[in-house]
């Protein structure tokens, strides 16, 4: 029977593999292809609302993948020092964003893939400064229009009208942006399909996210990132609907039966932060000694911050979901907000520590570090671990001293989850 | 350099808090306002004293504030959050703090979650000056005078508010003046007086600051200055003007006892907060709105080419043939500027120097450096 259950998860997981190889090709394809057909390019970001991108038919190129892979790859670095070379950048400058401009100079791309030009550069501009000019760069760089997002803040209080209000007409207003520049009609039949797609993804991954409430956790921080890529890709389009029903059948079988990733798993965890691309062993280091992560950030920065404020995505109400969606995006979010998630993940998901390191270069991530770890420490009992690090950026990164604090991290859950009758 | 002229405002500056503590035995409530563009205007028409945080640039300050905000954040942040942890703000009965970049999103979450203020405000903004957030605006400015009407337990009337907007014009006017003075002969009023007479204006109430420029404005145009030889024209640009004056390298000063002329600049607290004034032409609501929307481009919100066109036709206006930058170490925003901001200045033929701000500017590293660039602009 158990055997059975381990087969059933491997051809799944393979399978997953493949649909997901398929649909990176397609992309590749498509993008290499984008302009003979008379496509425009557009380079943007999974932060925007991008089923209004889709709708028009515009192809979009997300230099933040680029910066994960080349990251993962230990190419950050060399793109940064090229923006630092070339453009004069800071090395106290966001790295994501610099990494990404250093291959728009050399025009380079992670894995020696095809860079594409942009016929317009979509961003947006409230949630952090390195968006906000780093944008401006790119569309100076390659001389072609910019549009950038405005909209509301989310310090602390809900969502208000006209907080709401403002938001919904920056979207009118980059859809009136969209018409002009490429000249065509924006097709609202078009786009309430898109929105219908995005909401049956919105509802599965909200299912996987109660399900990662259960003991032992179902899925792990590497199948949540290559997850997450697929969704940045391709949200919104049949692809998803091809990927994510086999996501949530693993994970509900997975929890029907039990079988969780990490084996014998000793502590939850919440990581909040972005992936340490540079160092994705740390996370296997995390998995051997029983470690796991039950909520990364991540999921908070593009899509279900609205849903642990309350929201979900509505395609009877498309322009509003995505002013929520924008409006509760994680960096768009201030401290007092991104701590009450905090403790709501740390009680819900059954969290035993938070890990909280300082992404250096990344303000807006952070926030504080020293003040979440204090309000969890307050608020839920729960340590944490701080560490500096820049994310993306290979270069300075002191790995055995993050994992020498690690291992005291891990020391000390033992010891106070044991204080609490717990078994580890 | 004597700053006898300016001693009334220098002592007025120093003793910020003493005098604040005097306004509150008068009983009048103080509120402490983040960045120049929240609408003083609203706080003064309900007889509340908006006083700008400041850098204290007390090494204790930034020892206090550093370790909860990690080593990545601007000076001024650590150093208003040292002081707000050392509790030298306590006396204030209000904090409205502006969403100007990602270092203030962070400093008004810190000061929001540690300290019990009985008023907090988080005052969004935007550059843009589109329908959509114009009305966004409007109403946000409303439900702050609400707010405010509500604390303060009275009602603010169209006349105190067009009263109070009167007071920050006549304010404005007068530094203007001072301003253009100086821009037509910088041997009038040195900058480093000119600061202390614009950061005096930051931390008390309007009227005051009023009736002691306007002295001052007098007392410089009848007493002869004595003309020394012109040196090299310059522009300083520095959002944080407190970043200039250490407590080890006074910049300013440095500067012009080399022999160079700052004749323009682009701080934060300059142009942007004494110049423009708020048109009387409708409700005085609205009159605000259109001050506060939109406006002189700051390296915030506003995209780069608009900025860097201001300081670059300002820079030629005043026939600068330098330009001093000094960045606050880990300011984000200035930093992704800033290349490009050099290239501008190259281009309209204005050389550059950029210095970086941090709690101590070394101060022999950066005479060396200061005296080497009037050196070239001679030459």
């Amino acid at each position: 029977m158990q055997d059975e259950i381990y087969e059933r998860l491997e051809r799944r997981k393979q399978k997953l593999k493949e649909v997901r190889k398929k649909h990176i090709i397609a992309y590749e394809k498509e993008l290499a292809e984008a302009k003979e057909k008379g496509r425009s390019v557009v380079w943007s970001t999974s932060l925007m609302p991008v089923e209004i991108l889709k709708t028009m038919d515009l192809f979009l190129y997300y230099p933040e993948l680029e910066c994960g892979n080349s990251s993962v790859d230990g190419q950050m670095g060399y793109f940064c020092e090229e923006a630092e070379k070339i453009g004069g950048f800071s090395r106290d400058v966001c790295s994501f964003i610099k990494g990404a401009i250093g291959g728009m100079y050399k025009g380079e791309r992670a894995r020696g893939r095809f860079l594409p030009q942009p016929d317009l550069v979509i961003g947006e501009g409230t949630q952090c400064d390195a968006f906000n000019k780093g944008w401006e760069i790119v569309s100076r760089h390659y001389e072609v229009p910019l549009f950038r997002l405005d909209g509301p803040y989310y310090f602390k209080d809900p969502i208000q009208n006209h907080e709401l209000e403002w938001g919904i007409s920056e979207i009118k207003r980059m859809i009136t942006f969209l018409e002009t520049h490429t000249k065509t009609r924006f097709d609202w039949d078009k786009f309430k399909e898109i929105m219908k797609l995005s909401t049956q993804v919105f509802d599965i991954i909200v299912e996987i996210l109660e399900y990662r409430k259960s003991v032992p956790q179902p899925v792990s921080i590497f199948d949540s990132m290559r997850h997450w890529s697929h969704l940045v890709l391709h949200l919104g389009t049949e692809a998803s609907m091809e990927y994510w029903p086999i996501v949530l059948e693993d994970v509900r079988e997975r929890v029907e039966h039990g079988v969780g990733v990490v084996e014998n798993e000793r502590f939850r965890l919440w990581y909040d932060q972005v992936p340490l691309y540079h160092m994705l062993d740390y996370f296997d280091y995390l998995r051997k000694r029983g470690a796991a992560i039950s909520y990364e950030a991540n999921w908070l920065g593009f899509i279900l911050g609205m849903y642990l404020n309350g929201h979900r995505y509505d395609p009877e109400k498309p322009l509003e979901t995505l002013a929520l969606k924008h409006f509760y995006g994680h960096l768009n979010t201030g401290l007092p907000g991104q701590i009450q998630r905090a403790i709501q993940i740390v009680k819900e998901w059954r969290i035993d520590g938070a890990i909280i390191p300082a992404n250096t270069t990344c303000k807006l991530y952070s926030q504080s570090v020293l003040e979440k770890s204090r309000i969890l420490r307050e608020a839920c009992g729960i340590p944490s671990l701080l560490f500096d690090i820049d994310c993306f950026d290979e270069r300075d990164t002191d790995k055995n001293k993050i994992l020498r604090d690690t291992d005291q991290f891990l020391e000390i859950l033992a010891s106070e989850k044991t204080e609490r009758g717990g078994q580890v | 350099m004597t700053m006898e002229r300016v001693a009334e405002f220098s002592e007025a500056y120093q003793k910020r808090h003493e005098l604040a503590q005097e306004w509150k035995d008068q009983g009048k409530r103080v509120f402490g306002v983040l960045y120049g563009k929240v609408p003083e205007e609203i706080l003064s028409a309900a007889d509340i004293v908006p006083v700008q945080l400041v850098e204290d640039r007390e090494h204790a300050s930034y020892v206090s504030g550093k370790p909860s905000l990690d080593r990545f954040y601007c000076d001024f942040v650590v150093n208003l959050w040292g002081q707000g942890l050392k509790g030298i703000y306590d006396y204030l009965d209000g904090i409205v703090m502006y969403d100007a970049c990602e270092a203030a999103k962070v400093l008004a979450g810190v000061w929001f979650l540690r300290k019990k203020v009985p008023f907090f405000y988080w005052y969004p903004c935007s550059e843009e000056t589109k329908e959509g957030a114009r009305i966004f605006h409007q109403k946000e400015m409303n439900q702050f005078k609400a707010r405010i009407e509500e604390f303060a337990g009275r009602r603010i009337s169209s006349d105190d508010l067009s009263k109070a907007i009167r007071t920050y014009n006549e304010n404005r006017s007068l530094m203007k003046r001072l301003y253009q003075a100086r821009r037509e002969d910088p041997s009038l009023i040195s900058e480093r007086e000119f600061f202390e007479v614009f950061q005096a204006g930051l931390v008390m109430p309007k009227e005051q600051h009023s009736r002691m420029v306007y002295k001052l404005l007098e007392r410089i145009v009848s007493e002869a200055s004595p003309k020394k030889k012109p040196g090299p024209r310059l522009f300083l640009s520095c959002v944080i003007s407190e970043e200039c004056i250490s407590s080890e390298t006074d910049l300013v000063s440095m500067v012009e006892e080399l022999g160079g002329e700052i004749v323009s600049d682009d701080l934060l607290f300059g142009p942007r907060y004494y110049w423009e004034p708020t048109p009387l032409t409708k409700e005085p609501m609205e009159d605000l709105l259109d001050r506060y929307i939109g406006g002189m481009p700051m390296p915030f919100k506003s995209k780069s080419e608009q900025w860097t066109e201001l300081l670059v036709e300002e820079a030629r206006r005043q026939k600068v043939q330098g330009a001093i930058v000094v960045i606050p170490k880990y300011c984000t925003l200035y930093l992704w500027d800033y290349p490009f901001l050099q290239s501008r200045f190259e281009k309209a033929g204005i050389k550059t120097l950029v210095i970086e701000g941090q709690e101590n500017i070394p101060q022999a590293r950066t005479l060396t450096r200061i005296e080497a660039f009037l050196e070239t602009l001679a030459h």
